[in-house]
Parts: structure tokens; sequence; C-alpha cells
């Protein structure tokens, strides 16, 4: 069988897989359960059941315990919050292959998953790392494994969609355990190539979805969909608006609201949007050329470009370490620069669509001073988040001539 | 003022270059070499090796099929190191002009004094042996009887240098006596005299001793223990007190490697 492209939107509350090449999705609560006597991990409404049998232990809220780096004791064992993270992956990856072999399903996760992209809905570095060992544990290679945002899935979802759906703004609401949030996309047509630029907001008038069980609850929740569709959706065009999320697997509560959303707009009901989203990120990495040949502006991508001025060839030029619309987890560059005659580094800082471009100088103490070209260093630039660059610069020597004295430099700088 | 990009080279074979013994690993350490050693990469500089070194570990197959042509077609040398230094962009154009200048200079020397030149340049760099064998090309030269005094004076005087660092004191006798007679300079006595201090059996000629004044000798008695002294003190010494102060296990590996250093060296000097 070919590999699996596989989109699983990762919450605290609720799990979405989503794999493209069956066209199945499957959604079910975020917990896992073990078995009391024996070591059997169950996930979503089988970890329920298990629980309420009375014959294992259950554990939800697994993203917030493994940021905090918490530990759960089950049977007397203590467990830390990424290796039940691990268990609770491993369940879930082997849901599409219901119809494998035994031999195929024993070879685990990294011999059929060819892509797999994980959403969540805060893009932070804590968490990209447990998720990063997770991979590692399932021995899925580094390369088959991505962690994209909630925004980034609602854009490579709506940028899948006909171009007419995305001409102008889109928007939408997602409505979940997890919130109320209204997103925004705008398209840039620019000189050289097209930027997407989405935006989340939480919306302080979320509530629970547990309101809808009641006719009051019901009314009161269309009221306050009413009054934040009209903030956001008035006095703009919109080619589009989606409504995601469980809270609109049924819009029957909220007759109102639909009203106003659906006048003169085209509105779709997408509940497993995100994990649909990442889906097609995954099958977009499995081919050559990208088919969203966009500079993507949103949560989890840098919204600044960051370059060096070097020489060469008698000519200065402006060599790129991180682009605007680059994962910031993702972005890591190495290169080899040769100090002449200064001992400092300056970068450029270029945030997207403006003309104020900042220079950061990091001056190089310590390191080595030869006016003969006989400096070399390597530059590692990595991001801690979307806002902070991480610089490790090493003196490498000269070959024989001067071997390296050691000197290392790190810096974060603010972008 | 500025920071040159470097392009990423995975040199699992570094190239030996023999003239200063040292291996290079990259594009901008030969272009270092080339721009400050020209008088070691002027004429057998490039060839097969260095050309499948350029192609195959710095992956610059272009580069190297146009030196490659070149070279085949037997156009100027000097030529084919600029073109190099183009394309790996490492020195600008001006200085790259800068050496184009100084290279014709040597070029316009006559070919002896160009030898010498040479022959001395690899003194400098302790390659005792390669600089022996081009000062004995320029003595065996027909010109070299053209040559002033002076000249042939300080030939003799460097390849007696050269024999003395491999400790041919015999050979470095013989070549001091030489350039005595043709300069006359009282420093070479001073050397033949220290030659005399380091082997008992070699003697100052006696039609020599009546130029030594005894204040002169005494000079030089006090030069030599001094020297004597000094080399109590270098940093060689140090080395080898700090080694004797490890423990036996760590004190014979690192003797190893101080011998094998110490080995490298000879070889690369005779």
């Amino acid at each position: 069988m070919d590999g699996l492209k596989l989109g699983l939107d990762l919450c605290d509350g609720y799990t979405k897989l989503s794999c493209l090449g069956q066209d199945k999705l499957w959604a079910f609560p975020t917990v896992v359960c073990r078995k009391k006597e024996e070591d059997v991990w169950l996930i979503g409404e089988d970890a329920y059941a298990s629980a309420l049998m009375g014959d294992g232990v259950i554990v939800d809220k697994l993203l917030k315990l493994v940021k905090k780096d918490g530990t759960s004791t089950i049977s007397g064992i203590k467990y830390r919050g990424v290796e039940i993270l691990v268990r609770f992956l491993e369940r879930v990856l082997m849901l599409p292959l219901e119809e494998m072999t035994g031999d195929e399903k024993s070879r685990g996760p990294g011999a059929w998953v060819e892509q797999l992209v994980i959403t969540v809905s805060e893009v932070e570095a804590r968490l990209l790392d447990c998720l990063m060992y997770c991979g590692d544990y399932l021995q899925i290679p580094r390369d088959r494994l991505h962690v994209i945002s909630h925004t980034e899935g609602f854009l490579y979802y709506v940028l899948n969609q006909k171009r007419e759906m995305w001409n102008n703004q889109v928007g939408m609401f997602d409505l979940s355990e997890e919130g109320l949030f209204y997103y925004e996309m705008k398209v840039q047509r620019g000189m050289r190539n097209v930027t997407v630029v989405a935006e989340k907001e939480k919306l302080d008038e979320g509530f629970s979805l547990d309101v809808l069980n009641a006719p009051s609850g019901m009314k009161l929740a269309d009221k306050i969909l009413c009054a934040c569709g009209e903030r956001f959706l008035q006095k703009k065009l919109f080619s589009s608006v989606f409504l995601a999320g469980k809270g609109f697997e049924n819009q029957d509560w909220a007759p109102e609201f639909m009203k106003l959303v659906c006048a003169r707009r085209r509105v779709f009901v997408e509940p497993a949007l995100f994990a649909q989203g990442a889906a097609l990120r995954a099958m977009d990495l499995t081919s050559g050329k990208t088919s969203y040949p966009y500079v993507m502006i949103c949560d989890g991508r840098l919204d600044t470009t960051v370059c060096v001025n070097v020489f060469h060839q008698d000519k200065e030029n402006q060599l790129v370490l991180a682009a605007a619309g680059d994962s910031w987890y993702e972005s890591k560059s190495t290169v080899d620069f040769i100090l002449d005659n200064q001992n400092y580094l300056e970068f450029s800082i270029i945030p997207l669509g403006s003309k104020n471009t900042k220079t950061v100088k990091m001056v190089l103490e310590g390191f080595p001073q030869r006016d003969d070209k006989t400096v070399r260093v390597q530059t590692q630039v990595g991001f801690l988040d979307e806002k902070t660059m991480a610089v490790v610069v090493k003196d490498m020597g000269f070959g024989e001539f001067f071997p390296s004295t050691g000197a290392v430099l790190r810096q974060e700088v603010m972008i | 003022m500025s920071v040159i990009f470097c392009r990423k080279e995975q040199v699992s074979h570094p190239y030996f270059i023999e003239s200063l013994g040292v291996h290079v690993y990259t594009s901008q350490e030969l272009c270092y070499v080339i721009y400050h050693h020209p008088l070691l990469a002027m004429d057998d500089f490039i060839n097969q090796n260095l050309i499948d070194f350029i192609r195959k570990e710095l992956d610059m197959g272009f580069t190297a099929l146009k030196m490659e042509r070149r070279m085949k077609a037997g156009e100027n040398g000097d030529e084919t190191l600029f073109l190099f230094l183009k394309e790996c962009g490492y020195y600008t154009s001006g200085e790259i002009n800068g050496l184009r200048q100084k290279i014709s200079g040597f070029r316009k020397l006559s070919s002896l004094e160009y030898a010498k030149r040479k022959a001395d340049y690899l003194f400098e760099y302790k390659q005792y042996g390669k600089a022996i064998a081009f000062y004995i090309r320029i003595l065996e030269d027909v010109r070299y009887a053209r040559m002033d005094h002076g000249f042939q004076g300080r030939i003799w005087n460097n390849l007696g240098a050269c024999y003395a660092r491999v400790f041919q004191l015999g050979k470095a006798m013989e070549a001091y006596e030489q350039a005595y007679e043709k300069t006359g300079d009282q420093v070479i006595l001073k050397n033949i005299h220290h030659l005399t201090k380091l082997n008992p059996k070699l003697s100052l000629k006696a039609e020599y001793q009546s130029a030594v004044t005894k204040e002169a000798m005494e000079a030089w008695e006090a030069d030599f223990l001094e020297a004597g002294e000094e080399a109590k003190e270098c940093k060689e010494q140090e080395k080898i007190k700090e080694l004797f102060a490890k423990d036996p296990i760590r004190r014979m590996e690192e003797a190893g490697r101080m011998v094998e250093g110490w080995k490298q060296e000879y070889r690369g000097m005779a």
C-alpha cells in the first residue's frame, strides 16, 4: 500500500484524524485509558467505557499535561505526560490501519505514514518538542512529521477550494469545547508573489457547548453569535464564510446567526476543517511541486525576513537566513561566513510589507581578530517562537593555518 | 569591512600542500595559499591532483573543467590561478589585480634571482630539503659564474643555513666556508664558529682564525651560551616538562603524539 497522508487535529477536548487517501475521518475525545491489570491502552469512547466499567484509569487534557511537563500515576506506575501522549498517538495512528494485515501493523507507524501533519491551536515550542519526541518514539522520520497551527490548517483548507471562494476576504467561526474563535484570511497580490495572511482571535464571548442542551441556552448562544457576526462581518466583502467545530455540526440552535451570516455570502459548514487542512498540507508535502505557491503568514510562521549582507564577486548581496512565511519551528539555517576586518555580524530584519528594516549588530567578543580574511565563523539561526531568533556563532578557525579558538557566542534577538 | 559567504564544501579528503606542509579543506584556504604564497603557487602548483580536488571535493566541476582545458592547452599557469581566485569570489577584483602585479614582478626577475627568492621562501617555511635542491640548481647553472660575489655568497650562506637546520653540519661548514670566501662577512665566521661548537670534530680553518679578534670570539661564545639558555626556556621544553609531570599512561600517549609530530616536521624539512 502507499504511505498514508494524515492530518491530525489535536486538542485537549477532541481529536480528529483525516486520511486523504482513504477519505475517512475519525473524531473522538482526547482521552486515553490504561487498563489496571494489563499494559493495554484505549482511546476515545473506548477509554470512557473502560473507565466506566472500573477496569481502567483515564487521563484527559493531554496537551495541558504535556505543556506543564506533568505526570500521571496509573496502577502504581508514574508516567510523564509525553509518555502518555505517545501511547495516545500510537493508538490514533492505528485507526487507519483497520484493513491492514498483521504484518503491516507490526511494522509501526514509521513504515506506513508517508506524511503526518498535526494541527494544534497554539504552536508552542514545548508542545512541538514533545510531539517531535513522540514522532521519534513511533519511528516516524522528522521529515515526515510536521506541526502546524489551526490558522495554517484553515489556510490550507480554504486555498484548496475554488479561487472565487477566497478572492477577497474569508471569515470563519470555530466553536468547540476549546472556545469560540474567529479567523480571517486576506489575500495580498504583490509584484512577485501572492501573500496570504490569516489571523485568529479568541472571543471572550465563548461558551460551553453544554448550554446548547437547553432552549434558553440556545437562544442566548444565538444572540452571542449574532453580536459577533455583526462585529466581524459588517462592512466587509467576504468571498466565503466557514463554520467549523463541533458547535456547528448542527445549526438549528442558531437561526438568527445563520440568517445574518448567509445574507449575500456563501457559507460552508465543515466541522473537521482543521484536520482536513492538515491532511491537505500532508498531501502537498508528498508532491514534488507545491500546489500552494503563496507566502503564508499566520500563527506558526514568520512574518519577517532575516538576512545578512554578504560580499560576493565584488557585489554586496542579501543572504536570506529565514524568510517571511517560513515555519519558525522548522526554520533553521547554518551558514559559514568569513569576517573581513570586522568583529561583528549584522542582521537585517525586514517585516513583511513594511519598509522599516531593523538591524541587529552582534559583536563577537572573545573571537580572534585577524585582518587577512581568515576569521571563519559558523552561524546557526533558529527560532524559539515567532518573535525570538536564537543565533549561535562559533569560531571555526581557518584550516590548519589558524586552528579554532573554540569561541562560541549565543544571543537571542527579538525580531 | 565585509562578510563573505562561504559555500558548503563537504571535503572528505583534504588536499596536501607539500611546500607548506598543510592540508587544505576549503576553497577559501586554497585561495589563501595562492594569495599569500604566490612564489609557492607559481610554476608547478596546478596539476591533475589539484584539479581533481577542485572537481570532486570542492564540487566545482565547471571551474575544474576550465582549469583542466587551460592546463592541457599549455596556457599561462598564472592566468589559471587568477581564474580560480575569481571563481571562488573570496578575493575582490582589486586584490586579484594586486596579486597579478606581484606575480608579474616575480616573473620579471632574472631566472637565478627568481630561483633564489623561491628557495628563500621555502627556507622560511622550513622546507629545507627543497630549498637545498633549489640552491644547488642555482650553483650548477651556467649563469651563476656571471653573478656578482655578493649574490654568490648569499647562495652559499643560505645553503649552509639549510644544511645546518637538517643537521648536516659537515656540508653546512663547507657551504659557509664558500660563502666566507665570496664575501668575507664576519657573520659567516660566527656561524662557522657555532658549527664547531655543535660538532667538535669540525674546526675553524687556520687561515680564518687571523680574521677573528679576541673580543669577537668572546662575543660569539657568549651568544652561543645565551642561545643554549634560551633553548632551555623555549616552549617545546616547557611542553616536555609538562609531559613528564603527567601520569605514565597519559605521558606515553602524549609522547607518542609529540614524537609523531617531530617526525612529520622532520620529513617536511628533509
